[in-house]
């Protein structure tokens, strides 16, 4: 049994040194974005996108993009720090090289198979 | 009895939802929250010539508008107007990024530090990170300079840090307030004044072509101390460029490329420790002036733009300007690259640029709600010479 809270100590020590080594230049910003194109209006004419900012934080940066989309669309995400991903399910994520400091802009895109229908696409954007 | 009576009141309520909609079709019509559906006689009508620019401020102050609260006093700098700069991103900064790193992080920075090539997928330069020293230094190509010295090594750029108050120094905000840093107090008016010189002693060699003048000081808590935080703002002949980075004035082209149309250009620093530039960005990197243009003729007034505003906007909402400021927009020209480039970044090496200026009508969010990368405020922006109109009124974002 002392065994067992001994090795329960190491690994919530490790864990805990873990976490604050990760703390050295950590941030999260957290947007939240809708976005929708409505059918029978070209794709060209339509707005469907959300784009911001964020100062980076650390030397790699992470975009999460957390969504829920109607069927058959998907979200596509660029960065200005070089992130180009179609993210397509919930979670999904995509990552860069960053300088710390440097300012970059990310935008999220609903990516749609017609212009026949509506789509929507809204979640959050975790930097 | 009964029936006429619901009939009358429902005549009233119609009357009553007419009435409070009236001006919602504008917004309605705002496409990407641009409106440039003024007529030419309209604008034209209203312009005058650059001597009479400046002569109708105390005017607008006094005047009642039905959607707006004006200001008790604004502070305009009466500088040269220009109708165009041309600007022009450097190239090949971190070529002297061993004398950037020596001049900006003054006895921090010693021969044994470690310097190294670093190539990003849209930049490349020198970098430094030296995590037993807590020293961590950038200079990249566009000139972008970032650093962190060891009291802002762990703080760094991270703005999860509460903020305390917002100071406007620009609206001449009292400075005499007293905060404790980590090796003890200062007074924002003292740690400003540092810092500008500071800025006039290390920076200037390296963008002089503007003139450095501290915008905000937001104060924040960083454990059992507080940290100031300036947003830097550079002015080219007495008007400041743009301090608002407008992501949402862009457009993706058809190779997904990001083609923003309007950024900002300021300077970031954290003061975490007394007389000490502890966290430093230029974020969008090194600007130079290679030309200017101006015109006698064809300018919007101050007066002008806001009764073209109060038209425009509903009565429904009554918005509360907190400051009125003359800026000039920065708007990359993506033609200017090489099509062979890449031309997704707004802040390519060797990049043009054009500003022009506008009347910008500031109205505060709470603090919660601010950027790290500067004062982020609802604005309604009024092209001077196109009279387009530019407005930010309402952004998702949460912390």
């Amino acid at each position: 049994m002392n065994k067992i809270i001994k090795n329960f100590s190491i690994l919530l020590m490790v864990t805990i040194l873990l976490i604050s080594s990760l703390s050295v230049y950590a941030s999260t910003l957290t947007y939240s974005y809708s976005l929708r194109q409505l059918s029978g209006v070209p794709a060209s004419s339509n707005v469907y996108r959300e784009s911001y900012y964020f100062s980076a934080a650390g030397t790699s940066t992470i975009v999460t993009c957390t969504q829920n989309t109607t069927s058959g669309a998907s979200v596509t995400v660029v960065s200005s720090n070089g992130i180009m991903a179609l993210l397509n399910t919930a979670g999904a994520s995509a990552s860069a090289q960053s300088v710390p400091g440097d300012v970059y802009t990310v935008s999220v895109s609903l990516s749609v198979p017609d212009s026949y229908n509506t789509y929507t696409g809204y979640g959050t954007v975790i930097i | 009895m009964r029936k006429a009576c619901l009939f009358i009141f429902n005549i009233l309520l119609i009357i009553i939802f007419t009435g409070c909609t009236k001006n919602i079709s504008n917004i309605e019509a705002l496409n990407e929250n641009t409106y440039e559906g003024f007529s030419e006689s309209e604008i034209n009508s209203a312009k005058i010539n650059i001597d009479s620019v400046f002569t109708d401020l105390p005017s607008v102050l006094e005047k009642k508008y039905s959607n707006f609260l004006m200001p008790a006093t604004i502070t305009i700098d009466k500088g040269t107007l220009y109708s165009d700069i041309q600007l022009e991103q450097v190239s090949g900064f971190d070529e002297q990024a061993a004398l950037v790193f020596k001049t900006l992080l003054g006895d921090f920075y010693t021969n044994d530090l470690k310097m190294e090539t670093t190539e990003l997928v849209f930049s490349k330069g020198k970098t430094i990170d030296n995590k037993e020293k807590q020293i961590y230094a950038a200079v990249m190509d566009n000139g972008l300079v970032s650093f962190m010295k060891p009291a802002g090594y762990v703080i760094g750029f991270d703005e999860s840090y509460d903020v305390i108050d917002t100071i406007y120094v620009d609206r001449g905000d009292a400075l005499n307030e007293t905060y404790e840093l980590s090796d003890g107090s200062e007074s924002i008016q003292d740690a400003t004044d540092y810092v500008l010189n500071w800025i006039n002693k290390n920076w200037i060699p390296y963008e002089p072509d503007f003139d450095y003048h501290i915008k905000t000081v937001k104060i924040r808590k960083a454990g059992d101390h507080y940290m100031y935080e300036m947003l830097v703002e550079k002015w080219f002949e007495g008007i400041p460029l743009d301090d608002i980075m407008n992501t949402k004035n862009m457009v993706i082209d058809a190779n997904s490329n990001m083609l923003i149309k309007d950024i900002s250009s300021t300077l970031y620093i954290r003061m975490c420790s007394m007389n000490s530039v502890d966290v430093f960005s230029n974020g969008n990197g090194i600007i130079k002036v290679i030309g200017h243009t101006t015109e006698e003729t064809g300018w919007l007034p101050l007066s002008s733009c806001m009764d073209m505003i109060s038209k425009l906007f509903t009565d429904f909402t009554i918005y509360d300007i907190k400051d009125i400021e003359l800026k000039y927009v920065i708007t990359p020209d993506y033609t200017s690259l090489d099509p062979a480039q890449v031309r997704f970044n707004y802040k390519y090496p060797g990049i043009k640029m054009n500003a022009y200026p506008i009347w910008r009508f500031i109205i505060d969010k709470p603090d919660e709600q601010t950027d790290i990368a500067g004062i982020k405020n609802y604005h309604i922006d009024v092209n001077m010479r196109t009279g387009e109109v530019w407005f930010e009124l309402d952004e998702k974002k949460t912390k």
